[in-house]
């Protein structure tokens, strides 16, 4: 068909797994690093040549699939290997590739003095793979390769300096919290196929339409697919992995824990946006998670002081952002931002990682300052990042953030309460990127002098990904601004839905009560912290409400007293007592074997059953031999 | 005769049993001539089986590579062996099994190499015994003889608490055969009244109708015995200390021993008793939910690597047994192709433990840590390993748990979303076993000699991991293979029953 084509995106980072896992030792380890790159930069190619073929179609076969194989049959279930490509599917697949490919690059550089060199590149392509099999699956049962393999990928990025103890815990937190996530999933899929009998996503939706909306069934289903996009997107309540996983390399927080994979769960509820508007419940739970995330992240980070923790928790609020706009209907603005974070964070995250490159790992701000001058790329980059993400004027975040705050103010399913609290959120997030930025680079040095001394700074393989993610910060949100040329190009995909239109004196109003906001809270950053010397109680625990947001509100303890360690006690109740004593003990005392009967006995029947089990050899032997002497005969 | 004009399936099950007698009289002091006898007896096994793969029709109903002889015509038992695409796939994943089995013996330096070769191929020689015959008593045959190699080689070459652990196997086993055979006989006597012959041919016996009240009584007699050997909880406790006792190698075949217990369900249990099996199945689909949870439980917090292993297996059977007791055909496929899953997941897990244990030499998880620095080849085989016991989507295990358990939450809802829960504690206990051995520092002052896998180690573990990728991206041969057996005893064993249960309800009796 016409997009067989596009399989080749998924061969090429396949072949480079497979060269770097197998072979990337053997060969030279440079290689691996080229090779990595280079089959992320086909793929990169196949994708834009498919963005070319769908814009040349109509708008109303602007969805076309390619099947490969039947992966599974059984019954009138078959569940075939196929893409799905419409605008939403190439939009993902060209932020994965394009922002993949710019870290694959970057990660030449930076990762260049690490002894798994050719293992990290093994995995961030067989991350590519899965991340595009996610994206392009055209069905709920392929999406679930991906959504696992994306997990895959995470547990061993996360966990990839698996000697440091942390590292490797934060790996096994990530994967089982996304576990929950997954069999959330798994049972929305139940579900359907118990009840419409479709797994392929145009097939379900058609056979969902005739589901009475907002019934309990389309309800369910789609709660449960939420609690999957609420694990893989780190939303309340299950976001506890994510700061956690900052204890990957840099480059893979950009990539995984902030571009794409996290993004994974907002594309799904996109993507089945049909049945999320038959059950506004599910609606308006979307909508509240949304925004409560979005504002309960922005807090907590306004006190960390690590810097990739400040990130992750940024994340994780602007990830809040695009499911309250998914949650209010404006599933295009929601892939909007999607689509301008994965620039501006991934710039952030990069920057970030030059930092603590050029300072030997260090992550803690408070052994920061003053790198102005010194990393002046890293440092103009970093501000760009910056600017767009707190939705200053003019820069990407500040289009798509705004479109998400409008929408949840006067799209019919929003309201004032939500639009407020993403308003108060804009500013939070002014406030605590700029305040990571000024502790970061300005003020006096507060970097020891033996590090200070032998600054590793960044080549031009690193340089170069901060300087084209910079322009694409700056730039991208044009797309959609002034002539809203990205909302008509995914138009094919929710030609159905009922999307808010805001537009005219209600959005200039809001973006600019937003960039006011923004301007406050950057403000307010400067005069805590871009001082000489920044405020002494930026780097304490001294005061209740900065302790309890340090604590993540005790969210973190709570899951240890109520799943983590309740487990863990009942499993070892059930491994040194109810298993060897009581349940044993009684199937034995049903035998008529009590334990002491058998202890005195033991020596005795030892011997017996040695004794019986020769017996049946023999007597099995002896049937067999009768056996072939009466074949014999025949 | 047959499709070959050969019986093939005899030549399966003697090979290894007449290997496994001329073994014994092998001197212990020419171990080469033994490896050397019981690889290539293993190897001609291997060709066999592979060779039936190739030739078996699956479009076609009923057994194929029939082999029937009256043997012992007085007690009407006959030699009666065939199989469908259940028993060719378990006979096939034997046989796979058993050469791994061998050649991992072989490179662990044991000093009982005699003994594990030995009674590996009697145990082969057994378990495709029951997989392929046809008739009651010869099925008991092979039942029982699989017994005593496993009792002897635990016996003479197992560990410290060899001799308690081979008497709990061995009294759980008899007692559950003993029943067996009870009912098994009581099932000749009653059916011969009913069919106007006496017979042991299980194709012969479905047709008996037996009264419901006879049915429940006679389903209950073998239902203990396969479940004493799948193991449904709470009849589980001989498997994990026979399991830490029995020497390593061995247990990659093992899995396959435990198999025999849900096979034993599927073409016996069900089959001939089907309104019994329709009515005790709330009850076994519950043992094996609850069997999931606990086993779960109880692997997350063992101190070794074959306990966690072996509680896994108590977790990963308590899915089969959902799977097979749903009442739903798609159900019962998924525990089919799990079964054949968790062979190859389970044994490359015991192949790797004891690849690592001949470079630690331990089993302890609080002595293991940092491995994967030193062995990265081994670590990435683990990493495959337990991702596909996990049953992550893309590798092997995920096909099967996917049908098993959209299956099953047709038909029992509450029981599959119990049991889709417990994955999470599948993920919890797999990672922490892999973070415990592969993950942290190796241990100060400890220096591993031995470097990454050998080849020969390699040769055992790539077939098993090209199984694991291959069936979960493209498990369509699997498929069809299993697909006609498992609905021809869905639609005369399970939808029949529960129609005429459904009726006999209306119509107030």
């Amino acid at each position: 068909m016409l997009f067989d084509y596009l399989w080749l995106a998924l061969l090429f980072p396949a072949l480079g797994f497979l060269y770097c896992a197998i072979l990337g030792d053997v060969f030279p380890r440079r290689w691996a690093g080229y090779v990595g790159t280079l089959a992320v930069g086909l793929s990169l190619v196949v994708a834009s040549a498919g963005l070319v073929t769908l814009s040349g179609l109509p708008e109303q076969s602007q969805a076309q699939s390619s099947v490969l194989y039947t992966w599974i049959a059984s019954g009138k279930l078959a569940i075939p290997f196929g893409l799905l490509v419409d605008p939403l599917s190439i939009t993902m697949t060209l932020i994965v590739t394009g922002v993949g490919f710019v870290i694959h690059v970057y990660s030449t550089g930076y990762m260049a003095d690490d002894p798994g060199y050719a293992r990290f590149f093994a995995y961030m392509n067989l991350f590519i793979l899965a991340m595009l099999t996610l994206v392009l699956a055209d069905n709920f049962v392929m999406l679930l390769i991906g959504w696992g393999g994306v997990g895959l990928c995470s547990y061993l990025l996360i966990a990839f300096w698996f000697e440091r103890p942390e590292a490797a815990a934060a790996g096994v937190k990530a994967f089982v919290v996304n576990a929950i996530g997954d069999v959330g999933l798994m049972l929305a899929i139940f579900l359907l196929i118990a009840q419409l009998g479709e797994i392929e996503y145009l097939k379900a939706f058609k056979a969902a339409a005739g589901l009475p909306a907002g019934g309990t069934v389309i309800t369910w289903i789609t709660l449960l697919i939420l609690v999957g996009a609420v694990a893989k997107s780190a939303q309340l309540p299950l976001y506890v992995w994510l700061p956690d996983a900052m204890a990957g390399p840099a480059p893979v927080s950009a990539l995984i824990h902030a571009a794409t994979m996290v993004a994974a769960g907002v594309y799904l509820i996109a993507r089945t946006h049909p049945l999320f508007e038959m059950a506004p419940t599910t609606m308006l739970v979307v909508a509240i998670i949304g925004a409560v995330t979005a504002l309960f992240a922005a807090t907590i980070g306004t006190v960390k002081t690590n810097i990739k923790r400040v990130l992750a928790y940024s994340t994780i609020s602007q990830l809040g952002y695009m499911m309250l706009a998914l949650g209010v209907g404006a599933f295009s603005a929601s892939i909007f931002h999607l689509a301008t974070h994965a620039f501006f964070k991934a710039l952030l995250f990069l920057a970030a990682g030059g930092v603590i490159h050029a300072l030997a790992g260090e992550e803690e701000m408070a052994k920061m300052g003053g790198l102005r001058l010194r990393l002046p790329v890293v440092y103009w980059t970093f501000l760009v990042g910056a600017l767009a993400l707190s939705g200053f004027p003019l820069f990407s975040g500040f289009f798509s953030k705004d479109e998400i705050i409008a929408a949840a103010f006067f799209s019919e399913r929003g309201g004032w309460l939500l639009g407020l609290i993403a308003l108060l959120t804009s500013a939070l997030t002014g406030y605590y990127i700029f305040r990571a930025f000024f502790l970061a680079f300005h003020g006096r040095s507060r970097t020891p002098d033996e590090v200070a001394g032998h600054l590793h700074l960044p080549g031009l393989t690193m340089l170069i990904p901060l300087v084209v993610l910079a322009g694409f910060s700056l730039i991208a949100g044009y797309i959609q601004f002034p002539v809203a040329g990205f909302e008509s190009f995914l138009q094919p995909t929710f030609a159905q839905a009922h999307q808010p239109e805001i537009g005219g004196i209600n959005y200039w109003l809001i973006a600019a009560i937003s960039a006011t906001a923004s301007i406050a809270g950057i403000g307010l950053a400067y005069w805590r912290c871009g001082q000489e010397q920044p405020a002494p109680a930026e780097f304490s625990a001294e005061g209740w409400l900065r302790r309890l947001l340090l604590n993540d509100y005790y969210i973190e303890h709570l899951y240890r007293w109520v799943i983590v360690w309740p487990v863990f006690w009942l499993g070892s109740l059930v491994s040194t007592i109810v298993d060897p004593i009581i349940v044993d003990g009684v199937v034995r005392g049903v035998g008529g074997y009590t334990r002491i009967g058998s202890r005195a006995l033991g020596v005795f029947q030892t011997g017996y059953l040695r004794t019986y089990a020769v017996a049946i050899l023999a007597g099995v032997v002896v049937i067999i031999a009768y056996a072939l002497r009466i074949g014999l005969q025949r | 005769m047959n499709e070959l004009n050969f019986p093939i399936l005899s030549w399966l099950i003697f090979l290894p049993i007449i290997g496994g007698l001329i073994g014994l009289a092998v001197p212990r002091s020419n171990p080469g001539a033994l490896r050397g006898l019981s690889i290539s007896l293993a190897l001609i096994n291997l060709f066999l089986s592979l060779t039936m793969l190739v030739r078996f029709d699956a479009s076609k109903p009923g057994p194929q590579f029939v082999e029937q002889l009256n043997w012992l015509p007085t007690f009407s038992i006959q030699y009666s062996l065939g199989i469908d695409g259940i028993s060719l796939t378990m006979i096939a994943l034997t046989t796979v099994l058993t050469v791994i089995s061998l050649l991992v013996s072989f490179t662990a330096q044991n000093s009982h190499t005699w003994e594990m070769t030995v009674f590996t191929l009697f145990l082969s020689g057994a378990v495709i015994g029951t997989f392929a015959a046809r008739d009651l008593i010869l099925f008991f045959v092979f039942w029982e003889f699989m017994l005593v190699p496993m009792y002897i080689l635990v016996v003479t070459a197992g560990g410290p608490n060899r001799s308690s652990a081979a008497m709990k196997f061995f009294i759980y086993t008899a007692v559950g055969s003993l029943l067996m055979l009870v009912s098994i006989l009581s099932l000749h006597f009653i059916s011969a009244s009913l069919l106007g012959r006496p017979t042991f041919d299980i194709d012969t016996l479905r047709k008996a109708h037996l009264p419901y009240g006879v049915q429940q009584w006679l389903f209950a007699g073998f239902a203990l015995a396969f479940a004493i050997k799948v193991p449904v909880f709470p009849l589980h406790t001989w498997l994990p200390s026979l399991y830490a006792e029995a020497p390593t190698p061995v247990l990659i075949l093992a899995t396959m021993l435990v198999k025999v217990g849900a096979y034993g369900f599927i073409r016996f249990a069900i089959p001939l008793f089907p309104e019994a099996a329709v009515a005790y199945a709330p009850v076994l689909a519950g043992l094996g939910v609850v069997g999931i949870i606990y086993g779960s439980l109880a692997a997350y917090t063992q101190r070794d690597m074959i306990g966690v292993l072996a509680y896994s297996s108590i977790a990963h059977l308590g899915f089969i047994t959902l799977g097979i007791f749903a009442g739903n055909e798609r159900a019962l496929q998924g525990a089919v192709v799990q079964m054949f899953n968790h062979g190859i997941s389970a044994g490359m897990l015991f192949a790797l433990a004891v690849m690592i244990r001949q470079r630690t030499g331990s089993y302890e998880l609080s002595s293991l840590g940092g491995l994967a620095s030193r062995w990265p080849a081994m670590a990435g085989f683990t990493t495959l390993a337990i991702f596909s016991a996990a049953g992550l989507p893309g590798l092997n295990s995920f096909v099967g748990e996917f049908l098993l358990l959209s299956g099953a939450f047709q038909t029992r809802p509450v029981e599959a979303i119990i049991a889709t829960i417990g994955i999470i504690l599948g993920a919890m206990y797999l990672l922490r076993m892999f973070g415990r051995i592969m993950h942290g520092q190796i241990g100060n002052g400890r220096s591993f000699p031995m470097g990454d896998i050998r080849l020969i180690e390699a040769v055992t573990l790539v077939p098993m991991a090209a199984l694991v990728i291959a069936i979960g991206l493209y498990p369509r041969p699997l498929l069809n293979l299993i697909e006609p057996a498992t609905r021809a005893i869905v639609s005369t064993a399970i939808e029949r029953p529960v129609a005429s249960l459904a009726q006999s309800v209306n119509h107030g009796e």
